[in-house]
């Protein structure tokens, strides 16, 4: 499972949209679900938030695998999602680092919020939640000592000065 | 996703002794995807090594091997003594934690993360780790991980 965690907050999401913007939420459902950063629930909470703000969320959408190149295209060209996704200016991903490059690739026209960033594999267990092991940055492993069972992702996000948990 | 790659064969057998029992734990998330993992893949290892004279016991394939919870059910033989994993490094960190004691020996590397098309059979590595510099942006097929030339995603 890839190790995620946030670089911005909701204030930056405010900041960064403009009065207009039609906004399409897009969350996928597997490593930043783990990492307790997407999913439905977090995405919904993300809406209602928006919204509250009197921003115009048009379309919140749950993909398997954002890293599922298909699974965004068909979104793109089905018949049932192509209008919404037409109108879409903006879309804000809840997915990690592969997912969002996959979504500003197949939605090249759309400004995209790149909000989360993946720092690497790790595992997840009900105790002890998403623990990063193996880092992309060879050099993590040395600044954050890191443990042969890994370091638990609040830990870590602490260290590097990110956030956890939904927008 | 992750993509691994195979550590040769030999090096592999290096690790292990033909009077032990050997028990097989693989991944069917990024692994098999990549070309790794998955039952076909520790079905032919278990051939492999048969052939060679190694005692296979058991083989676990797990839907995800980084996830602690799915180990409640894996049914890795508990006479093995050695645990060859046939997915990512993360899997075997996973491993030696939940099997202390026996000796788990990691038959792949990780390489970096990808993204993949189903409808052209391929994936793409985006992000590496340390050593695997030059892979980023190679493009491979699915389910074998066999190195494509041209770039389609």
């Amino acid at each position: 499972m890839i190790i995620c965690a946030r670089t911005k907050s909701y204030d930056d999401i405010k900041d960064w949209l403009q009065e207009d913007d039609k906004i399409i939420l897009m969350t996928c459902n597997i490593c930043v679900k783990g990492c307790g950063i997407g999913g439905r629930r977090l995405m919904d909470r993300l809406a209602k938030k928006l919204d509250k703000n009197e921003f115009n969320v048009i379309h919140s959408e749950v993909v398997g695998f954002a890293c599922n190149k298909d699974l965004l295209e068909e979104r793109r060209n089905h018949s049932s999602t192509r209008e919404i996704f037409a109108q879409g200016t903006v879309i804000i991903p809840l997915a990690c680092g592969e997912g969002i490059h996959n979504i500003v690739h197949t939605f090249p026209e759309k400004r995209i919020f790149e909000g989360i960033i993946g720092l690497g594999v790790g595992s997840v267990s009900a105790k002890e939640g998403p623990k990063l092991i193996l880092p992309f940055e060879s050099t993590l492993t040395e600044k954050l000592e890191l443990p042969f069972e890994g370091i638990k992702l609040k830990e870590l996000a602490v260290k590097l000065g990110l956030q956890t948990g939904g927008f | 996703m992750i993509k691994s790659e195979m550590i040769p064969y030999e090096e592999i057998k290096k690790h292990l002794s033909r009077q032990e029992p050997i028990a097989i734990v693989t991944c069917n998330n990024c692994a098999r995807l990549c070309g790794v993992g998955g039952r076909e893949k520790a079905e032919a290892l278990e051939e492999k090594l048969t052939k060679d004279g190694y005692k296979v016991v058991s083989i676990s394939d797990m839907l995800v091997g980084c996830n602690f919870e799915y180990y409640k059910d894996a049914k890795v033989n508990p006479n093995a003594a050695s645990i060859l994993i046939l997915s990512c490094p993360v899997c075997a960190r996973v491993v030696e934690q939940i099997y202390e004691g026996k000796k788990v020996v990691k038959c792949a590397d990780a390489v970096g993360a990808f993204i993949f098309s189903p409808s052209k059979n391929r994936f793409k590595v985006e992000e590496t780790f340390a050593g695997h510099e030059e892979k980023k942006g190679s493009e491979y097929t699915l389910l074998t991980g066999e190195a494509l030339k041209d770039r389609k995603i």
